[in-house]
């Protein structure tokens, strides 16, 4: 043989053997891409899948949104329902053409009134879906799920891009609640880390991205106010722009873009659970009411915004320690290290103590002092 | 042999050893572990560490019992008769289950992750043809073929792990525990001593490196196993932070699972964590070569044959072989039930053959036989004189 022939049966091997990679290739236009999924729960204890899929009009359109005159829709949606996730999926890639894809996907939605078992069915079954995208933003509604996807905000036009958009902005929003698919999976198998999650809820001009959904195992065991949210992200160390509204002899004083670097660390004292919390606040006040020197002020308005956020954050960790409720790690940092604790630490944390401590620091703006 | 020389570097050498091990732990590293040592993991992996020293000066006093003969000519002489060939079906079999594992392991990887259509025996059959090719022009080359991607694929992987920083929500998982438990500790050390198999070809490959150089590539071994150590620590720290201990336990391959996490916004490949798989991939295809060429190095000369042709012959037989063997495994439990099963049979090897073989060498030192010379000349698999047989 010669070398030429060598060589070129060389190079056919390897070409084989290199574009192997493309055997199962499959084209875009074969695929549909699941933007958002949404699960609720259906009559007689099923699930509801709900996808909601770009058209190939609306893959064209980096926007998606499609501007005023712009008839042809950009999405589609597609409802699957079964007694479990898996028949469900089933049902709704029964009534399409093109293969459910989950490598693009953006955000999932679940239904606050799903029933522990369907939860639990739904987190067993997105761990193991190999090609889903863990890092797919997560949230919880008390809304309807089909109406959470069809909603269209002033910004943007469909509920994933809203929410994905929102949440690449970390410092952007009063708290940020950036949770992804990972987090959930996480918490499944943490043994005493609660779940939490951002709700949201579909509004006259778009949506609302705020209080906290708290679940106990796999059920929704709170859903907290927003004042609350704003408390929990500051111990959580994601509030950004957090407000405390003050009287000063009748008048009102407002601090804006509070934010907390929080420190915590747990001590036990005769078989009891001390928890400490420290806050270093920094914020911005714009103006003052009344004239007043400048540092009196400083020092009232520090100790007045210390003031309120350790009764107030107290208030609600004590609340929520009651309750057994624990969205921080205090308690999967200590069933580590004692690894036959948990008991103790349960039964520890619904009766803990909580210390909260808070340094604020405030910096006076504006020009009209 | 077209090869302008077919010696190695002590530096190609490093390359080669670190490779013939990291292939294989890479995926599946820190599970087992976490899953027997707990919060005991990091004691376990400093256990498997000083395990994995203590084995590599035990297999380079095997290399220096002869530092121009390979292993197997080594047992020629050292045991011969029945002993012998009993050491080299053993040495064979051990050399055999590891690219089976490392095959099944990287393949339902790519199942898993990337062609979930696609049935697992055509991902194995390309994986083998490819180690095949890779190996088929011997060590030299073979050796020049991984150095060329070796080092750019351990530079991503750092980079990556430092990617993962942000992700490390979990920092009290990383904290090593204060109350040392013994039993757990070690049960999870011996079930992922796999991460260091590997060490065992260093007799193999010491003919390959000169004379001269050989006390440097002495030091280059620890070097390879301490910088592994380092590695391996990064991804424990890296798993154990991002993933939380009960979390990780629950995934078939932590690392892969925690690298999705790193999402660059804005970039071509947003989701670039991913592609290290594909590079880790790449060191899986080198480990699964090296264990060809070790196969095939360890059966030449119990055959008593040296040419090319013998060599590819054979290497083809044995990648048909673990390809064959590969297709029995239909599940990823099944492949980890075999890691778990033959991981203290080859530690037993691993540890007591050095040992058994050194102390028939001291003793045949002082009692030579005649006709079983303890060095002599031995061709080169191409007929050509030494240095550098097998």
């Amino acid at each position: 043989m010669k070398l030429g022939q060598r060589k070129l049966i060389r190079l056919a091997v390897l070409a084989m053997l290199l574009l192997s990679g493309c055997a199962d290739n499959r084209p875009l236009n074969h695929r549909a891409l699941v933007l958002a999924l949404g699960f609720a729960p259906a009559p007689r204890g099923q699930i509801s899948m709900i996808f909601q899929i770009p058209t190939p009009a609306g893959l064209a359109r980096p926007s998606m949104g499609g501007g005023k005159g712009e008839s042809s829709p950009t999405t589609f949606t597609l409802v699957g329902t079964g007694p479990t996730v898996a028949r469900a999926f089933s049902s709704a890639q029964a009534d399409l053409n093109k293969d459910l894809y989950f490598g693009q996907l953006q955000t999932l939605i679940l239904s606050t009134h799903l029933s522990a078992r369907q939860f639990g069915d739904i987190a067993s079954t997105l761990a193991r879906w190999g090609t889903l995208d863990k890092t797919a933003y997560t949230l919880a509604t008390p809304a309807n799920v089909p109406l959470v996807l069809s909603t269209r905000s002033k910004t943007t036009p469909l509920a994933p891009l809203y929410v994905s958009t929102g949440f690449w902005c970390t410092h952007c929003p009063v708290v940020d609640l950036k949770r992804q698919i990972w987090n959930l999976e996480q918490a499944q198998f943490a043994p005493a880390q609660d779940l939490w999650l951002p709700g949201i809820q579909p509004i006259a001009v778009g949506f609302q991205i705020q209080p906290i959904v708290l679940y106990r195992g796999n059920r929704v065991a709170r859903i907290l106010t927003p004042h609350q949210t704003t408390l929990l992200g500051y111990v959580l160390g994601r509030t950004n722009k957090g407000t405390v509204d003050l009287r000063w002899h009748g008048r009102r004083v407002s601090v804006d873009s509070l934010r907390a670097e929080p420190q915590l660390s747990a001590r036990w004292q005769r078989s009891r659970l001390y928890l400490h919390v420290n806050l270093t606040v920094t914020g911005n006040i714009y103006s003052f009411p009344i004239p007043l020197a400048v540092e009196p002020r400083l020092t009232w308005l520090d100790q007045a915004v210390k003031h309120v956020l350790t009764v107030q954050c107290r208030a609600l960790l004590q609340s929520l320690g009651r309750q057994g409720l624990d969205p921080f790690q205090w308690g999967d940092a200590f069933v580590w290290q004692h690894p036959h604790g948990l008991k103790t630490w349960l039964h520890a944390y619904r009766h803990a103590v909580w210390i909260i401590s808070a340094h604020v620091q405030l910096r006076e703006l504006g020009d009209n002092t | 042999m077209r090869e302008t020389t077919r010696h190695i570097s002590p530096l190609q050498y490093a390359i080669l050893e670190s490779t013939a091990f990291i292939g294989i732990g890479i995926f599946e590293f820190p599970r087992m572990l976490v899953l027997q040592a707990g919060n005991d993991a990091w004691w376990g992996l400093i256990a498997d560490g000083a395990a994995a020293c203590l084995e590599i000066w035990l297999l380079l006093k095997v290399a220096m019992v002869d530092p121009e003969e390979t292993l197997l000519g080594m047992a020629r002489r050292i045991w011969p008769g029945p002993g012998y060939w009993a050491f080299g079906l053993i040495d064979n079999l051990v050399h055999l289950i590891l690219p089976v594992i490392a095959l099944t392991q990287f393949t339902y990887v790519i199942v898993t992750f990337f062609l979930p259509d696609t049935t697992p025996w055509t991902i194995e059959l390309v994986m083998t043809a490819m180690a095949a090719y890779i190996a088929w022009w011997d060590l030299p080359a073979l050796v020049r073929t991984i150095q060329v991607v070796y080092i750019p694929v351990m530079a991503v992987s750092i980079g990556m792990l430092i990617l993962l920083i942000p992700h490390i929500t979990n920092t009290y998982a990383i904290w090593p525990s204060a109350n040392l438990r013994l039993y757990p500790t070690m049960l999870g050390a011996l079930h992922t001593f796999y991460i260091f198999v590997g060490f065992e070809s260093i007799p193999l490959f010491w003919p390959y490196v000169r004379r001269q150089d050989q006390p440097r590539a002495r030091h280059y071994t620890y070097w390879v196993l301490a910088l592994s150590c380092v590695f391996y620590a990064g991804i424990l720290a890296a798993t154990l932070g991002s993933e939380n201990p009960w979390y990780l336990v629950h995934l078939e391959w932590p690392g892969i699972s925690a690298l999705r996490l790193i999402s660059v916004v804005g970039l071509l490949l947003d989701k670039l964590g991913l592609l290290v798989v594909v590079f880790w991939g790449i060191l899986s295809l080198f480990f699964i070569s090296i264990r060809f060429w070790s196969l095939t190095h360890a059966l030449l000369p119990m055959v008593r044959q040296r040419t090319i042709t013998w060599y590819r012959g054979i290497m083809l037989g044995f990648a048909l072989t673990v390809f064959a063997i590969a297709l029995l495994v239909p599940n990823v439990q099944v492949a980890d039930s075999w890691i778990a099963r033959s991981v203290p049979f080859v530690l037993l090897f691993i540890f007591v053959y050095p040992v058994a073989f050194l102390g028939t060498a001291a003793w045949r030192k002082r009692h030579p036989v005649r006709d079983i010379p303890l060095s002599g000349s031995v061709h080169r698999i191409d007929g050509q004189s030494s240095p550098g047989r097998h």
